[in-house]
Formats: C-alpha cells, sequence, structure tokens
C-alpha cells in the first residue's frame, strides 16, 4: 500500500482517494467476504459501505502509514455486524454449495468440508483467521484491527485450527498437519 | 478437542482454502435471494397473551430449551408456526442437511414456543433441532422490509448468555433465564434494555455494538464478547 497515495488522500486529494480506494478494494471485499461466509450477498454490501466509510472518513485517519489496517478495521466490523446478522440464515449453506460450484471448479471434498467448517466458526476466530492468513496482517496488526491482545489473536488461531481438524476428521479427512512455524510466519 | 499445536490442521492448508474461496476481488452485485416471500397472515393473538408462561416443565426438547423460562411450556396452538413459517423451516432443513458431518441436525418445526415479540412486532419462536441445538426463527410483520428467519445456535448451557443481532434500525436477541437486561452505547448515550420473557430488543439507529454489555439478575456484568 503507498503510503503516499494514502497521504494525498487524506490531505483532500480526490484522484488518490480513488486510487486508494482501487488498492484497498480486493482486500476489503476479500475479507468481508470471508468473514461473512462467501456465499452471502450481504458480505459484498457489507464491503461496499466498509468501502463508502473509507471515502468519507479518510480525512481522520490518524496514522497515513498504517492505512491497511485502519481499512481492515473499518471493513472488519461492517463485516462482522452483518456476519451476526446473517448467522446461518436459512439459505446460506445452499448459497455456500453454489459457490463451490461456482467459483472452484472440481475444489476437493477436504476443501469444501473445510470451508463450510470454516463458516460455522464463531466469527471472533473466523474474523482472525482471516485478518492473519487471508489479509497477511501480522499479529499485532490482528490484534489492533479486532481491538483485543495480541495473545487473543494466538489462541483465536490455535482455537479455530483445533476446531477446523476436529470438524475435517469428523466428516473423514485428514488434515495437512505442519508445526506452525512452518507457515505464515 | 486436539489442542497440540504439531496436530493442528495447517495453516497454510486454512490460508489455501481461504484464497480458493475469496472468489472474485470487486463488489458483486447483490444477487436476488430466492427467500420464499411471506405470506401476509397475520396472527392477531396478544403477543402479551402468548407471552404468559404456564411454568409447566416440559419433556421434550429440554438440552435446546435450556435456560428458557419462556419455552418451557407444553405448545399450545398459539406456538405452531403458520404454513409460511413451516415452509422458511422446511428450507433452512434443506441447508442445514447440505452441511458435511450434519452437525446440527434438523429443525424439528412441530416443537416451536413463541416466546416474545420484537418492538417492531417480529414474533420470536423458539425450537430444537435433532441434535438439541437451539433454533430461533424471527417472523417479521407482513409490512416490515425486513425478511423472516431462522438462525440456530448452541444451547444457552454452552454459549454466550444471549444472542445479538442488528439489523436497520434493530438491535435485539434471545437471552438466557439470568440475564436482567443488555446495555449498549448509542449517539444519544448508554441505554439498557430489560430482557422480558427472553427476549430483548431495541429500536434505534446507531447502536456500538461493541459496547453490548450483559447484566445478570445477580447484579453482575459482562461485556458481549461475539460467538
Amino acid at each position: 500500500m503507498r503510503v503516499s497515495l494514502a497521504r494525498r488522500a487524506h490531505a483532500g486529494d480526490s484522484a488518490a482517494l480513488n486510487e486508494l480506494l482501487a488498492e484497498l478494494g480486493p482486500i476489503v471485499v476479500r475479507t468481508a467476504r470471508l468473514i461473512v461466509g462467501s456465499g452471502s450477498a450481504s458480505a459484498e454490501d457489507a464491503a461496499q459501505d466498509a468501502l463508502l466509510d473509507i471515502s468519507r472518513d479518510i480525512g481522520k485517519l490518524r496514522d497515513t502509514s498504517a492505512v491497511k489496517t485502519w481499512a481492515l478495521r473499518i471493513a472488519t466490523r461492517r463485516a462482522l455486524k452483518v456476519a451476526r446478522r446473517e448467522r446461518l440464515l436459512r439459505l446460506r449453506h445452499t448459497e455456500m454449495a453454489e459457490d463451490i460450484e461456482e467459483r472452484v471448479p472440481g475444489a476437493p471434498g477436504q476443501t469444501a468440508a473445510l470451508k463450510a467448517a470454516f463458516d460455522r466458526l464463531p466469527l471472533r476466530l473466523r474474523a482472525t483467521a482471516v485478518l492473519r492468513l487471508q489479509a497477511g496482517l501480522s499479529e499485532e496488526e490482528t490484534a489492533e484491527v479486532l481491538g483485543c491482545a495480541v495473545g487473543t489473536v494466538k489462541s483465536n488461531l490455535h482455537d479455530a485450527r483445533a476446531r477446523l481438524t476436529a470438524a475435517l476428521t469428523d466428516a473423514g479427512y485428514a488434515p495437512t498437519v505442519k508445526p506452525p512455524e512452518e507457515a505464515h510466519q | 478437542m486436539t489442542t497440540d499445536a504439531n496436530t493442528l490442521i495447517s495453516l497454510d492448508e486454512i490460508g489455501s482454502m481461504l484464497h480458493a474461496y475469496a472468489g472474485a476481488s470487486e463488489p458483486q452485485t447483490a444477487r436476488k435471494r430466492s427467500r420464499r416471500p411471506m405470506r401476509t397472515v397475520v396472527l392477531a393473538a396478544a403477543a402479551a397473551a402468548a407471552l404468559a408462561v404456564t411454568g409447566v416443565a416440559i419433556a421434550a426438547s429440554l438440552g435446546a430449551f435450556d435456560g428458557i423460562s419462556a419455552a418451557s411450556h407444553p405448545q399450545t396452538s398459539t406456538d405452531q408456526l403458520d404454513s409460511a413459517m413451516a415452509a422458511m423451516v422446511a428450507d433452512a432443513n434443506i441447508g442445514l442437511a447440505s452441511i458435511p458431518g450434519d452437525p446440527d441436525g434438523q429443525v424439528v418445526a412441530s416443537d416451536s414456543r413463541l416466546i416474545g415479540q420484537l418492538v417492531d412486532g417480529a414474533r420470536i419462536y423458539v425450537m430444537p433441532t435433532t441434535k438439541d441445538k437451539l433454533c430461533i426463527v424471527r417472523q417479521t410483520t407482513p409490512s416490515s422490509e425486513e425478511y423472516s428467519g431462522v438462525t440456530c445456535i448452541d444451547p444457552f448451557s454452552q454459549k454466550e448468555p444471549t444472542t445479538l443481532e442488528s439489523t436497520m434500525g434493530l438491535t435485539f436477541g434471545v437471552a438466557r433465564d439470568d440475564v436482567a437486561s443488555i446495555s449498549f452505547n448509542t449517539p444519544s448515550g448508554q441505554v439498557t434494555v430489560p430482557v422480558k420473557n427472553n427476549v430483548w430488543s431495541y429500536q434505534g439507529s446507531g447502536v456500538d455494538l461493541s459496547s453490548v454489555t450483559i447484566n445478570f439478575q445477580d447484579g453482575s456484568s459482562e461485556p458481549f464478547t461475539g460467538q
């Protein structure tokens, strides 16, 4: 993320703001989609609302060097709000099944089962995993976005892995096991 | 549950799945949902009458209804879902059946209990699943722009003492018997909403969901942590 772009947008440069939104858009959309559940149309609404918030509040950004973390905090809040409302709404799983066909043709059963299990995680665990593993935030940045301690981020991720391991095992799959220090550190 | 990090699913596998399912990066046009339109059925019975709890213990479904006194009575005709809601629950069951491992079971609509009404007039029913999960059904009024919906969760003995849902201008939940009220911040200051017959609701915008506090009958409080 170009800090200079954030600085110009912060100062009121509308062209820079448009460019910044174009850069932030993909990560905001993916984050909202994965926290809410990728089959939910409301996830797209949450992402759009988050981008509007970012556009409106860019002038309030205190530290332009942390624009990505700031944007993801907005996106996460929007997504969590929608996710609480949407939790297990009746069509969610059928839409999710459609997505397996639409977006990941030939997805192995294990990946589909993992996604299904992921969508049933408590929201705080889902958000932690998305921010760490998909958005690429550090533990410290994830803690800042979620408003919790770094230790909570670690325990959330551990809890998520334990639940996903149990879910996959129960479904008859063998999760790939690898010590955490070998991945995403 | 497994806790040794060396026996847990790798972060790589989770990350790969997330990247696979993140999909296209641009916001999509919200696809029209095929929710079955609610028939304009108005159940005229006063909700207050429906909320009168007999106090008679029930044997069936006690696990799912644990901690919800408003549901602890034999089912009456007032507790039964109308045909439109029953059809919606049947749809929900199709979705539940598609989840690998069948963790939640099927919603038992015939065991429904009407426990309360929200400030916007929506009715709140609870019902168990065949695996003793707790399902909460919100039946909106015919004039409402909101959708009716089903949410299934672990029974209160295994989770947060209240649920929390927030839609346009309405924040509400179903709470355990020992919860007296729910507090949260709004633009006009802190608001405390009492729990009546296990249901609470607040109509107004700008609720700070990160500020939600659960106030218990014994005078203690704890923050809502968001499961």
